[in-house]
Order: structure tokens, then sequence, then C-alpha cells
């Protein structure tokens, strides 16, 4: 679980994935990130298998293999992250019904205006509410952990 | 013939907490009656009203897709791993996306 309220990523992470966003218009990108208490360690993009501009599902094999590394590596499943090509960062009302791991957050990087919003959310039980999300300039060093 | 079932968060509640389930079972449908004998519950949240799996659940063997093998026929082997994986969707603002019917694209 979660520890602290919000996400936090490292400004190379947050790169990365816009840079995924990005490369995947017109059609919404999705991605698993993993780490500890909100903090984000690392960065899982997937293949969106709806290929669509107006929703995902994440790959299933991509999700295993995120998810069995994660497990092996003793990680949390922090956060999901995808976009809304034309939307604001704001989750819609499939993103929260669809919403099935409590335990992760839900960041939303919207590439409707330059520069990009992100924003991150927690969606448990049918309700949305945003939390504060942080970008860090130091890369976490995973090993010190 | 013992495989390892993975539960992830979602579906512990359904196994009294459990993460992982250590079960013999010869296919992977009879591993989901197995479950649903020590767990009431859990096969209606993996299958549907008909017993087919349903749409955004999706199990591996291994590392395979039972919906590109046997489906809930698949036959398993003495240490086999089984994840059971709830699928992650979601859409964009778009109230007529039909919620119950993700296109897979594949
Ligand atoms: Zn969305």
């Amino acid at each position: 679980m979660n520890d602290s309220a919000g996400l936090l990523l490292t400004a190379a992470q947050m790169r990365e994935i816009i840079a995924h966003c990005r490369s995947e218009r017109p059609n919404e990108a999705c991605g698993l990130l993993a780490g500890r208490g909100g903090r984000v360690l690392r960065v899982y993009p997937a293949r969106n298998a709806e290929r669509s501009p107006q929703s995902f599902l994440i790959h299933p094999d991509d999700q295993l293999r995120a998810m069995s590394e994660m497990e092996r590596d003793g990680l949390e499943f922090t956060a999901v992250y995808h976009s809304h090509p034309t939307s604001d960062a704001v989750p819609s009302h499939r993103d929260i019904q669809l919403a099935t791991y409590p335990e992760a957050l839900n960041l939303i990087v919207s590439l409707k205006r330059e520069p990009v919003v992100c924003r991150a959310y927690r969606i448990v039980g049918g309700h949305q509410s945003e939390v504060p999300l942080a970008i860090e300039k130091e890369a976490p060093d995973v090993r010190s952990k | 013939m013992s495989c390892k079932v993975r539960i992830p968060a979602p579906l512990r509640r359904y196994t009294g907490d459990a993460a992982e389930l250590h079960l013999d079972a010869a296919t992977v449908g009879d591993l989901v009656k197995t479950i649903e004998a020590g767990h009431p519950g859990f096969a209606a949240k993996v299958l549907d009203d008909k017993g087919q799996l349903r749409r955004f659940i999706n199990i591996y063997v291994n590392q395979e897709d039972i919906r590109f093998a046997g489906g809930l026929g698949t036959p398993l082997k003495d240490g086999d791993e089984v994840s059971i994986i709830p699928a992650i969707a979601g859409g964009d603002t778009s109230p007529a996306a039909p919620v119950d019917s993700p296109a897979w694209g594949r």
C-alpha cells in the first residue's frame, strides 16, 4: 500500500512518461509505475490493447510481466498512468468505473495543450480524489533501499 | 499436482487475504471450482453467469494467456504457476463508450 498521500516521481521519469504519451498520439497511452511509499522507482510503458484515442486497456501480457517483476523485486504497484490526448487531466466516468486496483494511484497526462498537464488521483469504490504530485530532480537509488 | 496460484490485491478479499494459494487441480476450470469451495464468492468474481471467464479477468498459466490456450479447459501440471489478473482499463471523456465491451486489440 501507499504510505504517503501522493505520488513522487523524478523529472526523468516524468519526461519518459510524457514522451511515451506523445508517441502514442492520437491514441491513449498507458503504463504502470512501481515503487515504494508513493515514490516511483520504475516505469513500465505498456501497449494499449484497445489502440484507441478514447480508451485504454493495458495489454494483459505487459501487465503480467510488470506485476511479476514488482513481486519478484519487492516493489509496490504504485500507480497506473494514461494519457488524455484531447481532454483535461481529469478522470473520466469510465476511468472511475473501471479502476480495479485500489492500492494504485492514477496519473493522468493531458496532451490537450502545451505545456502538458499531469495530475494524480486516488480512485476507490467509484470515487476519485486528487492527490499531490511531486517531481524531484535527483534519481532515487534503488540499491540503497 | 500442486499449482501455485497468485492472487492480486483486488481479489484477496475473496481469498481471506491470501496472496498465494497452493492447490491441486487438473484444469484451470477445476482450479476455480477448488478455490470457490474454500472461498465462496470467488468464482463469481472470475466467471460470468454462464460460467465463462469474465471479460476483464485474465488468467495466465505460467506466461500463457489461457484465452489463447485451452480456455478454462487448459490442463495444469505439477509446478505450474497460475496468475489471475483483473485488467486495467479506462477511457477518455466519452460517456458513449460501452463499459462492458472492450475490443481486445490482438
Ligand atoms: Zn482517462
